[in-house]
């Protein structure tokens, strides 16, 4: 009954079958996608085992080679040693949660303080954990204490509505004060308690009931894109007793992050809040544009892409890009990042963060139909196209060559290119 | 606990080859590759997995045909531009490039429009090159089913070869 492949090349069938089985592959897979894949099977893995009670909510299969929509944000907590990232993640979304009693509760709250456990799994498949001490005002202010890989103690307190942030070693007297530019309308709340107080409830549904700390709790749980939230609230007093967030950052950037050890009202000293740092520290001073990325920051980025990378594009257009980009501009120095060195740390991130701008640019809401074609191209290169991409509402692709120049070009017009790959765009902001 | 490192490194090259023939574009081929393995993940947390190699075969075979699938459903619409390089046989001239590109473009598109098994049975026998046999073993199916099937999968895909250029072709 069986079928001899090869005595019948005249075939169609036969023919056809014959050219996709021939058909040189290229090697692979990458070895940031086995990355990627193994630190994902190993956090699905996990999840698996993990006691249901605990359970991390999780999507049922994982985004994958999606760009981070919040990378700058992410890029801004990395510098904040990452603690600010998961409330910066949240915001991003602006998801709502339903129980009216516990947002009437949060709302009438002045301060609170908690305990902040923030897993962040890296590209290289490395998960980096960080605890820190949270306090959160009602004026939007944010201050988290914590110690960093390296044993150091540090500060970070950020008011977004007063676009400053301030970061703090005391160990080394230093401090870095951070000016945010153009910071666009409606990020302003960056912390876990404005976003309960601005939320609608309608978009939470009840999970359940589990003991927390010995103390019945309510669990609701808001979905929004890549982000979820699960929140416990004590059936007694009606207050949040712990909040989990699950937010997928692009490709296998998790970030996953546990609120526990509510204390909702704290005597706090509001010298404890202030942006001006402590006159005895020195103090290095930033300014970091937080403007909407545009596509003159897409230009730019694959600009020093390719200036980082001996003059040519790099092979990807991603996450793992911007990774390893970074680790090359840190260099040996690496070691000074996971030391907690806060001015070396300041100056990669100034000098990443247009190419995390330009990242920024592709997503659903400027445009579709990312492509990138640059893997290997050098910088200048007469006639070749490296990226391509059509603006949201337009007719026409906008085209951009080696040499950084853009054409535009008839959107049935594709441009032929070697080794393009489609870029999946980050959501609508 | 499973060695998922070793597994993916292990098999990933088989996985990605078996994905790229199908799909013949690094970004589906990169989400197939994710896929497979969540899939096989899936498995393994049902039963214990013997045959890692088949698993995964059958499993990338399956998940590339579901973005086939997909593809067809979005029109036929190839998101990334082919990389004809890519279509190269490694003992054709130029011209025959083109034409087993062509051709092969033609089967993928075509297995987007087959019923799901017949176009799995199709792929592991023509594709990946497994006996009656070894395809029985992996699907469950008799191996009578499985001549039944293949006969009636190369039936409908000579129909759909047959049809002029452009019917059953990825459209761009």
């Amino acid at each position: 009954m069986s079928t001899d492949i090869h005595n019948q090349q005249d075939d169609v069938v036969d023919r056809a079958a014959a050219a996709l089985r021939d058909m040189a592959v290229p090697p692979g897979p990458p070895e940031d996608l086995v990355l990627m894949t193994v630190a994902v099977l190993e956090q699905q893995a996990r999840r698996s085992v993990a006691p249901a009670s605990a359970a991390p909510i999780a999507p049922r299969h994982p985004t994958v080679l999606r760009l981070p929509r919040s990378l700058l944000r992410l890029a801004v907590a990395a510098m904040f040693v990452l603690a600010v990232g998961g409330a910066l993640l949240w915001t991003a979304q602006r998801g709502g949660v339903a129980f009216a009693d516990v947002l009437r509760n949060v709302r009438a709250v002045q301060y609170v303080r908690f305990v902040m456990v923030a897993e962040a799994h890296l590209p290289d498949a490395r998960t980096q954990t960080t605890r820190a001490q949270v306090i959160l005002s009602d004026s939007g202010v944010m201050r988290q204490d914590q110690i960093g890989a390296g044993g150091e103690p540090t500060v970070s307190i950020v008011n977004l509505r007063e676009k400053q942030a301030l970061t703090l070693l005391p160990n080394r007297k230093q401090a870095v004060q951070v000016t945010m530019k153009d910071l666009p309308p409606g990020n302003e709340q960056v912390n876990i308690l404005d976003q309960l107080r601005g939320v609608d409830e309608k978009n939470a549904r009840a999970v359940g009931r589990m003991q927390v700390d010995g103390r019945y709790a309510q669990g609701f749980e808001v979905a929004r894109r890549e982000t979820t939230m699960t929140l416990w609230a004590d059936e007694q007093t009606r207050l949040p007793v712990r909040i989990e967030l699950r937010a997928r950052g692009g490709m296998t950037m998790d970030l996953a992050i546990t609120m526990s050890d509510f204390d909702w009202s704290p005597k706090v000293d509001p010298a404890l809040l202030t942006l001006t740092p402590p006159p005895d520290y020195e103090v290095v001073s930033t300014t970091m544009d937080m403007s909407e990325p545009t596509e003159r920051d897409l230009i730019e980025a694959l600009r020093q892409c390719a200036q980082m990378n001996e003059g040519r594009f790099p092979t990807g257009f991603g996450l793992q890009t911007v990774y390893e980009l970074g680790l090359k501009v840190a260099g040996r120095s690496v070691v000074r990042i996971a030391e907690g060195d806060l001015k070396f740390q300041t100056e990669i991130m100034q000098k990443m963060l247009p190419i995390v701008r330009g990242f920024m640019f592709v997503n659903e809401t400027n445009g579709e139909d990312y492509h990138y074609a640059g893997d290997g191209v050098q910088l200048g290169e007469p006639g070749r196209i490296i990226f391509w991409y059509r603006p949201r509402g337009s007719a026409s692709l906008r085209v951009i060559d080696a040499s950084l120049n853009v054409a535009e070009l008839p959107a049935a017009q594709q441009p032929l290119a070697a080794n393009a790959v489609r870029i999946k765009p980050a959501g609508r902001q | 606990m499973t060695d998922w490192e070793g597994i993916v490194r292990q098999y990933g090259a088989l996985v990605w080859q078996t994905a790229y023939r199908l799909l013949g574009d690094r970004a589906d081929v990169a989400d197939c590759f994710q896929e497979t393995f969540v899939s096989a993940l899936d498995v393994a947390r049902r039963e214990a997995v013997l045959n890692w190699a088949g698993l995964l075969r059958r499993l990338a075979t399956a998940r590339a045909l579901d973005l086939l699938r997909k593809r067809m459903r979005e029109g036929g619409r190839r998101d990334s531009t082919p990389d004809w390089e890519e279509f190269r046989s490694a003992a054709a001239g130029p011209g025959e490039h083109a034409q087993a590109a062509e051709l092969g473009e033609r089967l993928q598109a075509a297995l987007g429009r087959l019923p799901q098994q017949q176009a799995e049975v199709f792929c592991l026998r023509h594709i990946n090159g497994l006996s009656y046999e070894e395809i029985s073993d992996q699907t469950g199916m008799t191996v009578d089913a499985v001549g039944v099937t293949l006969h009636r999968a190369r039936g409908r895909l000579r129909e759909l070869l047959d049809e002029p250029c452009g019917a059953a072709r990825v459209q761009r």
